[in-house]
């Protein structure tokens, strides 16, 4: 083998090597509710994480970091947030209703107020908050926009929770 | 031939750029001629454009004027802790200033609120305690409203694009400012954009240099 062609070689496996590590991690985090899926959910599911990772650049990610990390004590996480995962029917109505108070996640105390996002529909929150809820370690499935109608009538009057 | 044309073009362009970097930021802003009299004769003296004396409470309800910068040189920005738009990614932009240049005593952030009525000196201090700062390198400051404006329109607005042009459309820009020991503008950054904060990391070490010595 000539070095030239070696070093294709070499790199051909490297970029195989980075393809199959990038699929294994991507597999893994569509885990069971994933599998159990039946072909037109998981559709939906995928178009809901396109859709919804846009729409969470546009509202959400100045906030809470392209990455959901959040920003030191002033503005919670929601990768891995325990507060978020909890319960996410109360996720769905502050996200569209504002919140302001004291709330503790992961065990740091955070106390800001949040905006409301009135002007999104049912559909656009659940794009949202199935993207939130199945990124950066988090694992749910599919909240649909059904399941957030219903969340919403069930809301506590009080804008903090 | 013309390749070739196009090719050293560009190669000279690199090489400018490239000089240009590591030789001496710009000074900014418009530089006013006055006329003096030396010996009985009338000169012409061009005064560069500095940040006008300004004096406010800062989050340990400590005043912060140019005194309190001398010897130093600091990044300004202007945000408010209630703004929903861009004030957390240029927080967190200036988080990364801040960790990168630990130990570097000769740089301070100086953040002013453009809505200091409902940012007092309590709201600050607990915005900077939560984002973990330390008011000996970083300053939230507040005041009155009018001078606030009046300061950052006519100190650090020195890049007068047309849409910057309405009122507070420079001051919540995003724009990050790069001021000098002699309170002059060396340089305008789009806080909200990382790779043009990795250059204004990168001329403050440019700008520190010059000290050197
Ligand atoms: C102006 C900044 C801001 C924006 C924009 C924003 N949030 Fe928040 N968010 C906050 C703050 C601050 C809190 C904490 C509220 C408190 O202390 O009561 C919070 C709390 C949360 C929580 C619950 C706590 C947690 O971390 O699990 C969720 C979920 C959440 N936000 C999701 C969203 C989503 C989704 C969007 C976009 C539609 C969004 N936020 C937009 C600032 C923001």
């Amino acid at each position: 083998m000539s070095i030239k062609s070696r070093l294709i070689y070499f790199s051909l496996l490297l970029f195989s090597g980075t393809l199959l590590f990038g699929c294994s991690s991507n597999t893994k985090e569509k885990s069971d509710f994933y599998e159990a899926m039946d072909h037109r959910t998981r559709t939906r599911f995928r178009q809901y994480m396109i859709l919804g990772k846009g729409l969470y650049q546009q509202h959400c990610a100045n906030c809470h970091g392209q990455e959901g990390e959040g920003l030191e004590r002033l503005i919670p996480p929601l990768a891995k947030s325990d507060y978020l995962m909890a319960e996410i029917d109360r996720a769905v109505c502050q996200i569209t209703n504002g919140m302001k108070g004291e709330i503790v996640v992961n065990g740091v105390t955070y106390n800001q107020e949040m905006p409301a996002n009135k002007e999104l529909r049912a559909l656009e929150i659940a794009e949202i908050t199935t993207y939130i809820a199945n990124s950066w370690g988090n694992q749910r499935g599919l909240i649909s926009s059904k399941n957030v109608q219903e969340f919403l009538r069930n809301c506590t009057e009080s804008p903090s929770y | 031939m013309r390749v070739c044309n196009l090719l050293i073009g560009v190669m000279m362009l690199l090489v400018v750029s490239c000089t240009q970097s590591v030789e001496r930021l710009p000074v900014m802003g418009r530089s006013q001629l006055v006329e003096r009299e030396v010996n009985g004769k009338t000169v012409l003296d061009t005064i560069p454009h500095t940040i006008a004396d300004f004096k406010f409470l800062n989050q340990d309800s400590s005043w912060v004027t140019n005194q309190t910068l001398e010897g130093k040189i600091y990044v300004a920005d202007f945000f408010f802790t209630s703004c929903p738009s861009i004030c957390p990614i240029m927080k967190s932009q200036l988080i990364r200033i801040y960790k990168e240049f630990e130990g570097e005593d000769d740089l301070r952030l100086v953040s002013y609120s453009i809505d200091p009525q409902f940012d007092t000196v309590g709201v600050l201090r607990e915005y900077a305690q939560r984002l973990g700062v330390s008011s000996d390198r970083w300053h939230f400051l507040t005041g009155d409203q009018d001078e606030i404006y009046e300061l950052g329109e006519s100190s650090y607005m020195v890049t007068a694009a047309e849409d910057e042009s309405a009122p507070g459309g420079f001051l919540h820009s995003g724009a990050f400012l790069l001021i000098d020991k002699e309170r002059r503008v060396r340089g305008v950054y789009d806080g909200t954009v990382e790779e043009q904060v990795n250059t204004l990391m990168g001329d403050i070490r440019v700008l520190l240099k010059e000290y050197v010595n």
